[in-house]
């Protein structure tokens, strides 16, 4: 009695297999554009069917489509949203992008590829498939407040000649200062258009040495002057240059500096060469 | 009024060219609208063009070219987004062309204008109600950057790249000479380019690249006394001497070459292990040479004389090498838990030799006796190093029902070694020596999601040690949350908050830095074609830190603040040819800085038929400094364009 539930077993598991496999592949692409027309018209217009020889085919991302060809019911065929979405996108893309490795931020905040990509698109006009045709509109989704920033009236002006959230971040990359890019050079990507501040400097001041580019500026957008953090020149400078009990860098100013005179409250009109200076240890030009 | 229109042209051209070829692909997308905008400013046009610059002209609202399919064995993908260019400040191409396991060709070219002339910048006369400052810039950037894979995706990919970044134009600075400052016009023409080659490797789990690049960067600045600045801003006399230049111009050139090497493999061990790893390594040698002369009724406290003319020449030298590497591994604990770690080491170091040559002519002493030349040499060296190491480790939870988590743990390590030449150094305080600061950092959050609900809180503390600059933190704390809610389809309601604060407890620093942003917008959409949005949006940050006044060695608190709030509407229908777009900022800061920037925009696009429509732009800037009004403007433009979409 064993032995016979045991050949039963197998033949019935090898009926389940071949029977399973048999489904599959009767199932083809051309069955699933019966019902999805407008899907399938519009693949041909998916980079996805342009990029290889191989065009891949509704299974390779849906799974197998046999139950659903049977049902027709949404819970029997694999939708690629979320985590495990990310999953089957990063098969193909993962290594094709640096970034993708090392815990991209915006996985961690449980947002995957399927939230700023679209993969079945009905236009070639937006790039990069994103879910909108501008790219800083997808970023505003969530980060409205970020965006707003750019609304202050000293600074970048978003979308302005290409000026993108992508021009700067790397939307696939970590948390912090992960998600900046860096110029090729290693340096802060604001020096991939700034790039005659760059220096280096033989008499070098703040980039690159004790601080960068966001210890005096708002690169977003800001309610100083000169996107500045600090409303007035000397109220920034005098924050660093006031070494009263030592151990910072920052020299002192001398005392003939009154700062009750406009001109000294300017240190700017002296000291132009505030990014470093090449003649003057001063940085006066 | 007429600014940058050849690419303007050039482009059109290119537009109609397409059209004429609608067989080039199996699917093709055009898209242009240009037309001609009207500016009209009233008020203070320096700050206007400092914040926005559009002008009278033809302006490029949009040309997108997108061709898919082609079998023409030049290309099977295709594309070229443009916009911008005359009467805008800033203008972009971008052209995109690959065929696949050939070749793929990317071209993207940027223009702005940068222009700056603030009212109270660099501005000693700004209570007798003189505007602009004496620091402005009327200059164009120039960006090219041209990047061509053979093979790509191939086992072997080589890669060659050009990069050209120009800035140029005319400025005025100022210049501290002879116990005055002086307002100098300037011509800058600053350039750097950069070709590159490298090989990108594809070993299926494994890829990399290593690119190999040479730039030069040239520059040319010339200043030169500017017209009827002769008289230098103070009107004060020096030690009985009314100082005045009759002339005075110099230049200054910089040449440097730097090789730049990068690389990177990506690739992974079985499912579960992922490693990316990158380097980059950037050597800088650059030479600066200065030749100055003036002449005029002056006064040098360095050689203790009067003198009447003046020659310097200055030779510089830079070698600037820097490296950073780091190493990332990824590790899939399971389908719900993820380990990612990282490592990063940067290094970058500084060699300066500078041999400043003066030679000041016909001196007297102060006591108006002892004629002669004197001559003046100052050869210093100065450099510095500075160490970088960070690690980082961060667990995370996903798919966890409706909830997901992280927490992460890293810490910074920076060694900084500065070494300042005495001739350098005026006062003996906080500018050479070694400085050490180490940052631990610990951030955790967590997020909840379920229908059309989502919410998200993560919460940082960052623990650092000895600062480096005064404005250093120790302790810094950031607490964000967003919540989203959109039941359904036509409703939407998006909240955020972020708080952070920055403290120093050294006596002789108190730091302490508090800023609150939070926003809340509602989005309504009734039927498909109409969304209905606002927003209310709060920005408040107040620091406080102590300084020294430098005239009275007194101690006193640097106070800045911010309270700022804006609030805006827009309303948008989008049908098939009917496209209206209609809105209203307002953005009010009570801070050290009080103003108010009040924004209307409008926008109305028909289309007549399938291929042709107009559009009409709108848009209106006010701009009001309570506490200054000389910084005020407001400015209309109006725009009409044509639409063409074959």
């Amino acid at each position: 009695m064993r032995k016979l539930m045991m050949v039963l077993g197998a033949v019935l598991l090898t009926l389940a297999v071949s029977g399973q496999v048999t489904a599959q592949d009767a199932v083809s692409d051309l069955d699933c554009g019966m019902c999805h027309e407008d899907i399938a018209e519009a693949w041909h217009l998916n980079p996805h069917a342009q990029a290889r020889d191989d065009v891949p085919g509704c299974q390779d991302c849906h799974g197998d489509g046999a139950a659903h060809l049977d049902e027709g019911t949404a819970e029997t065929i694999f939708y690629p949203r979320g985590a495990a979405g990310a999953d089957m996108c990063l098969g193909c893309h993962q290594n094709t992008h640096d970034a993708f490795t090392g815990g991209e931020v915006h996985t961690r905040s449980g947002v995957y590829c399927g939230d700023c990509h679209k993969i079945h698109v009905d236009s070639i006009a937006a790039p990069a498939l994103l879910v909108r045709q501008d790219v800083n509109d997808v970023c505003a989704t969530c980060h409205q407040r970020q965006v707003r920033t750019f609304s202050r009236p000293f600074g970048h002006q978003l979308g302005r000649a290409g000026l993108d959230c992508v021009s700067c971040h790397n939307p696939h990359g970590g948390p912090g200062e992960r998600s900046l890019k860096v110029d090729r050079t290693g340096d802060p990507v604001c020096l991939t258009c700034h790039a005659e501040l760059r220096g280096p400097h033989v008499f070098p001041h703040v980039n690159g040495q004790a601080g960068d580019c966001l210890s005096c500026h708002q690169p977003h957008g800001s309610n100083n002057p000169n996107a500045l953090t600090r409303t007035t020149i000397h109220q920034l400078c005098l924050e660093c240059h006031s070494p009263i009990g030592g151990g910072t860098l920052g020299s002192q100013p001398v005392s003939t500096h009154d700062l009750m005179s406009p001109r000294y409250r300017n240190c700017t009109t002296c000291h132009v060469a505030v990014h470093g200076s090449n003649t003057s240890p001063q940085l006066l030009k | 009024m007429q600014r940058h229109l050849t690419p303007l042209v050039a482009l059109t051209m290119l537009a109609a060219c397409w059209s004429a070829s609608p067989a080039l692909a199996q699917s093709s997308f055009v898209d242009l609208e240009i037309g001609y905008q009207w500016v009209d400013v009233t008020g203070n046009e320096d700050m206007y063009r400092t914040q926005l610059n559009q002008e009278d002209g033809v302006v490029l609202n949009d040309l997108t070219v997108s061709l898919l399919g082609a079998e023409n064995g030049v290309f099977d993908r295709f594309r070229i987004d443009a916009s911008g260019f005359g009467g805008n400040p800033a203008g972009r191409f971008r052209l995109t062309s690959a065929l696949r396991d050939a070749y793929s060709l990317r071209i993207d070219y940027q223009q702005y204008e940068h222009f700056s002339a603030l009212p109270r910048l660099a501005n000693p006369f700004v209570d007798d109600g003189i505007v602009p400052g004496q620091h402005t810039w009327d200059r164009d950037r120039h960006m090219l950057d041209v990047e061509l894979e053979i093979l790509p995706g191939r086992v072997i990919t080589p890669i060659l790249g050009y990069r050209f970044n120009q800035i140029d134009g005319p400025g005025s600075t100022t210049y501290h000479f002879g116990q005055d400052e002086f307002v100098l016009d300037s011509d800058l023409e600053e350039t750097e380019e950069e070709f590159r080659a490298g090989l990108a490797f594809n070993a299926g789990r494994w890829r990399g690249a290593v690119i190999q690049g040479w730039r030069e960067f040239e520059s040319e600045d010339r200043a030169r006394l500017a017209t009827g600045a002769g008289g230098g801003n103070s009107p004060r006399e020096i030690l009985g001497v009314d100082v005045t230049a009759d002339s005075l111009g110099r230049t200054v050139r910089t040449e440097a070459e730097t090789p730049v090497t990068s690389a990177y493999l990506a690739g992974g061990f079985g499912d579960h292990v992922r490693v990316d790893a990158s380097y980059v390594r950037a050597d800088w040698e650059g030479d600066t040479t200065l030749d100055e002369s003036a002449s005029g009724s002056l006064v040098s406290y360095r050689i203790s004389r009067f003198f009447n003319s003046f020659e310097q020449s200055v030779e510089s030298r830079t070698e600037n090498p820097s490296w950073r590497g780091g190493l990332r591994l990824g590790f899939d604990l399971g389908s719900k838990v993820a380990l990612d770690l990282g490592y990063e080491k940067r290094h970058r170091e500084l060699e300066g030799w500078s041999l400043i040559s003066s030679l000041y002519l016909e001196t007297l002493n102060f006591s108006g006796a002892d004629p002669r030349d004197i001559t003046d040499l100052v050869d210093i060296e100065n450099g510095y190093e500075r160490d970088d190491e960070i690690l980082d480790a961060t667990l995370r939870f996903q798919d966890l029902g409706p909830f997901h988590a992280w927490a992460g743990y890293a810490t910074r390590d920076i060694t900084l070694d500065v070494n300042e030449d005495a001739a350098q150094i005026l006062l003996p305080f906080g500018q050479e020596g070694r400085y050490d600061r180490s940052v631990d950092s610990v951030d955790a959050g967590a997020g909840l999601t379920f229908g059309g609900f989502k919410l998200l809180v993560d919460y940082r503390v960052d623990d650092g040690d000895l600062a480096i600059l005064r404005t250093d933190f120790r302790d810094r704390t950031r607490l964000r949350g967003r919540i989203d809610i959109a039941p359904v389809r036509w409703f939407r309601l998006l909240g955020t908050y972020e708080t952070i604060s920055n403290e120093n407890d050294d006596p002789d620093i108190v730091l302490d830095a508090d800023t609150d942003h939070y926003a809340v917008d509602l989005e309504l959409s009734p039927v498909e074609q109409l969304v209905i949005h606002g927003a209310w949006d709060r920005y408040e940050t107040d620091s406080s830190i102590l300084y020294r006044s430098p005239y009275d060695f007194g101690v006193d608190a640097s106070l800045h603040t911010e309270d700022a709030e804006l609030i805006e509407g827009s309303i948008m229908w989008n049908g098939n040819r009917f496209h209206l777009m209609g809105g209203y900022s307002t953005l009010e800061n009570e801070g050290s800085l009080p103003f108010q920037l009040d924004r209307i925009f409008g926008r109305l696009a028909i289309d007549f038929t399938d291929a042709w429509g107009v559009a009409f732009e709108y848009d209106n800037h006010e701009y009001t400094e309570s506490a200054f009004a000389l910084a005020d403007f407001e400015a209309d433009r109006w725009g009409a364009f044509l639409r063409w979409h074959p």
